[in-house]
C-alpha cells in the first residue's frame, strides 16, 4: 500500500490533519481540562478526537491516494474570485446597503468564470438587486437598507 | 396495526394543513428544479433552503426538506436521459439505457417510466417507513448512554467507509467534524471551547454556514473552470402519445420496479449506502437477472426502471434510521437532524412518541408530496428541458447571492457570512485534498449527541471506560463497527478495480 510515487498533496492533507489534531489535543488537555474518568472535563473529549486525528492523519501517509486532477490557473482565479465575491458582500451589506452589496458580489463572482460581458452581467446583479429587495427587505422586512450612503 | 391507521390520519390532518402543503410543493418543485440542473444536487439544494426553516413550524420545514430531497430523486433523471448528463450522482446510472432510449426517439417514454418507477419505489419505502420507524424506535428508547454512544460510533463509522474512495480520509473527516462540532460553550462546564475570542460562536458554529460553505460554495467552485456548458437539446416530441409506453414496455417493468424498490429501500435503511449505491445495485443485479444482459446498455426499458425505483425508495427509507435512532445515514438526512436541532428538538427514538404529529405528518406528506411529483413531471417535461438549458454563469452568481443572504438572515450577522466563506475555503482545500466533506458534516450534526452520551456512560459506570463492552447491546454494536471497518479496509485493499463500479462520491 506505500505509494509509488511521492504526492505532494498528500503530504499536505497529513500535515494538516496531524496539526489541527496536534492543537485540538494540546487545548483539550491544557486549556479545557481533561477532569475525572468518571467525570469527564470539557477537554476531555477535544483530547481524545485531536490524537485520533494526529492517528488518521499518519496512516493516510501510508494509504492509497487518488486525487483529483490538480487545480488549473483557471479555477485557482474562479476559487479567489467567488472567495473574494463573498468577503466584499460580509463587508458592504451593512455599510453600504443591500443593492451595492448585490452588485459588488454580481460583478466580482462573475470574474470567476471569463468572459465578463458587462451588458448580461449588470443585467444579472439588476435583477438580483430588484429581487433581493423584493423578498428580503420588503416581504420578509430584513432590517436591512437598500442603500446606506454615508 | 390499527395504531397505523389513527397514527396516518394524524399525519394526514398535519400534512394536509394549507401551510404544509404550499411548503412540500414548494420542496418538490425546488427539488426537481435542482435534480434537473447539472451541478448543483441535493446536498447543495437543500443547504441552501435551510435558512427558510428558521420561519416555519419544524413539522413544515422538515417537510419542505425532504421534498426538496427526494424531489431531487425524481428531477435527476430528466437530464440523465436527455443529455446523458446525470443531474444527481443517484441518476448516474440512468444515463446507460436513459440516453440511448432517447436517441431512439424514445425520450417521453423513458421519462414517464422512470416517473412511474420513481413512484413505486417511493410508495414501497414510504408503507416501510410507517411500519418500522415505530418498532426501532421503541427498540431505541431502552438504550442507555452507553449504547447510544456505541450506536452513534457504528452510525459514524459506516457512513464514513462503506462508500467512500478511502476509509481513513473518510473517518479522519468525521472526527475533524466531531471536533468542529464542540466549539462553543461546554453544555456541561459551560467553558468555552475552541472560540477564539469570538462570541458569535459561543453557542456552537451556524450549522448552516457549515453546510453552506462545505457543499454550496465548495460545489460551485467546483463546477467553475470545467468547461462551459454548451447544451443543446433535441427538439424531441413530448405530446403525450409519445409518452406513453406500450403494452410490451408495461409487461417488462413491473418486475425491475418491484425489485429496484426492495433493494433500494434496504440499502437506504443502512447507513453509508444512500440512493446512488442503490441505483447501481438495482441494475447490476436486473442485468444478472434478465435473460437479454445484451439489451442493457441498448435502451432497455428494465435499465431505467429499476434504479430509479430503487434510487427513490432509498431516498425515502433513509429517514427510517434518521427518525426512529436519530441516526443520518448520509449527510443529507444529517441536514435533516440539523433543522430539528435548530428547532430545539433532540434527535433520537423519543422523537416519534414525543412528536407524533412532526412524524406522521412528515410520513404522510411523503404521500402528498410524491403525487405532487407524478403531476409536476408528467405534463411539465416540457419546460423542465428548459431549464437544462439555463447559463451556468447567470447561475452561479444567483446561487453565491442566495448562499449569503440565507445564511444572513438567519442570525442579522455578517460574521455568518464570513463563517460561510471560511468553510467555502475549508471545502475547496478538501476537495483538491481528496477529503470528503459528507462525512464532517455527519460528525458535527452528532458531536454533542455522542459527547453527552459518552461523558453520561462513564458517569454511570463510575469511571469504567470497559462499560462499552461489557454491556451486551453496546459490545454488538461496536463489534459491527468493528466488521464494517475490516470490511471497508480489505475492499478497499483490493484496490481500485473492485471501487470503479461504484459510482464517485453520493453528492
Amino acid at each position: 500500500m506505500i505509494t509509488r510515487h511521492f504526492e505532494p498533496r498528500q503530504l499536505i492533507a497529513s500535515a494538516a490533519l496531524c496539526a489541527t489534531g496536534g492543537a485540538a489535543a494540546y487545548l483539550g488537555m491544557y486549556r479545557y481540562g481533561l477532569g475525572e474518568l468518571f467525570h469527564l472535563g470539557a477537554g476531555a473529549f477535544p483530547f481524545l478526537l485531536g490524537l485520533l486525528l494526529v492517528a488518521l492523519g499518519l496512516l493516510n501517509l501510508i494509504s492509497a491516494f487518488d486525487p483529483p486532477p490538480a487545480p488549473t490557473r483557471h479555477q485557482w482565479f474562479g476559487a479567489l474570485a467567488v472567495f473574494a465575491s463573498i468577503a466584499v458582500f460580509a463587508l458592504s451589506l451593512e455599510t453600504l446597503g443591500l443593492v451595492p452589496a448585490v452588485i459588488l458580489l454580481t460583478l466580482t463572482s462573475r470574474l470567476a468564470e471569463p468572459p465578463f460581458e458587462p451588458v448580461g452581467t449588470l443585467t444579472l446583479a439588476a435583477g438580483l438587486s430588484v429581487l433581493a429587495y423584493i423578498v428580503f427587505v420588503f416581504g420578509l422586512r430584513m432590517p436591512l437598507e437598500a442603500f446606506n450612503w454615508p | 396495526m390499527l395504531d397505523i391507521f389513527s397514527n396516518a390520519a394524524l399525519g394526514l390532518s398535519v400534512a394536509v394543513s394549507p401551510e404544509n402543503l404550499l411548503f412540500c410543493f414548494i420542496g418538490v418543485l425546488l427539488g426537481t428544479l435542482v435534480g434537473t440542473l447539472p451541478g448543483i444536487g441535493a446536498l447543495a439544494g437543500v443547504s441552501l433552503l435551510l435558512p427558510v426553516t428558521f420561519y416555519v413550524e419544524p413539522t413544515t420545514a422538515l417537510v419542505m426538506l425532504a421534498g426538496i430531497y427526494y424531489g431531487v430523486t425524481y428531477g435527476g433523471s430528466t437530464a440523465a436521459i436527455l443529455l446523458n448528463l446525470p443531474g444527481s450522482s443517484a441518476a448516474a446510472v440512468t444515463c446507460l439505457d436513459g440516453y440511448p432510449m432517447a436517441r431512439q426517439g424514445r425520450a417521453g417514454v423513458a421519462l414517464f417510466m422512470t416517473t412511474i418507477a420513481s413512484f413505486v419505489g417511493g410508495t414501497f419505502a414510504i408503507i416501510l417507513l410507517m411500519i418500522c420507524t415505530p418498532l426501532l424506535a421503541r427498540v431505541g428508547l431502552n438504550f442507555g448512554p452507553a449504547e447510544y454512544a456505541s450506536l452513534v460510533v457504528l452510525g459514524l463509522i459506516a457512513a464514513s467507509t462503506i462508500s467512500s474512495g478511502s476509509p481513513v480520509r473518510g473517518i479522519a473527516m468525521v472526527v475533524l467534524g466531531l471536533l468542529i462540532g464542540t466549539a462553543g460553550s461546554d453544555f456541561e462546564t459551560g467553558r468555552l471551547r475552541f472560540t477564539f475570542g469570538h462570541l458569535e460562536i459561543a453557542d456552537g458554529i451556524s450549522f448552516v454556514a457549515i453546510a453552506m460553505g462545505l457543499f454550496g460554495v465548495a460545489e460551485l467552485l467546483n463546477n467553475i473552470g470545467s468547461g462551459a456548458r454548451t447544451t443543446t437539446v433535441s427538439r424531441a416530441d413530448y405530446s403525450w402519445s409519445k409518452l406513453y409506453p406500450t403494452r410490451q414496455d408495461w409487461r417488462d417493468s413491473w418486475g425491475p420496479m418491484g425489485r429496484g424498490s426492495v433493494l433500494g429501500a434496504a440499502f437506504g435503511i443502512l447507513p453509508g449506502t444512500g440512493a446512488s449505491i442503490a441505483s447501481f445495485i438495482a441494475y447490476a443485479f436486473e442485468k444478472r437477472w434478465s435473460r437479454t444482459p445484451g439489451r442493457f446498455g441498448n435502451g432497455a426499458i428494465e435499465g431505467i426502471v429499476a434504479p430509479e425505483s430503487a434510487n427513490n425508495a432509498a431516498a425515502q427509507a433513509g429517514f427510517i434510521p434518521t427518525l426512529s435512532l436519530g441516526i443520518p445515514g448520509d449527510a443529507v438526512m444529517a441536514l435533516m437532524l440539523g433543522a430539528l436541532i435548530i428547532h430545539g428538538i433532540t434527535p433520537g427514538p423519543q422523537v416519534v412518541t414525543s412528536h407524533p404529529e412532526l412524524f406522521w405528518g412528515l410520513v404522510m406528506s411523503f404521500w402528498i408530496g410524491n403525487i405532487f411529483l407524478v403531476f409536476l413531471h408528467l405534463p411539465l417535461i416540457g419546460v423542465w428541458v428548459r431549464i437544462l438549458l439555463v447559463p451556468y454563469k447567470y447561475l452561479y452568481p444567483s446561487m453565491l447571492f442566495f448562499i449569503c443572504i440565507g445564511v444572513y438572515s438567519v442570525s442579522n450577522s455578517s460574521f455568518d457570512i464570513l463563517l460561510v466563506l471560511l468553510f467555502g475555503v475549508l471545502g475547496f482545500a478538501m476537495l483538491k485534498l481528496d477529503l470528503p466533506a459528507a462525512p464532517l458534516l455527519l460528525g458535527v450534526v452528532l458531536s454533542p449527541i455522542l459527547e453527552n452520551n459518552l461523558r453520561r456512560a462513564m458517569l454511570i459506570s463510575g469511571g469504567d471506560p470497559l462499560t462499552f463492552v461489557e454491556r451486551p447491546i453496546s459490545a454488538g454494536f461496536l463489534l459491527a463497527a468493528v466488521v464494517v471497518l475490516v470490511f471497508s479496509l480489505n475492499l478497499f485493499k483490493r484496490g481500485k478495480g473492485s471501487q470503479q463500479a461504484v459510482p464517485a462520491d453520493p453528492d
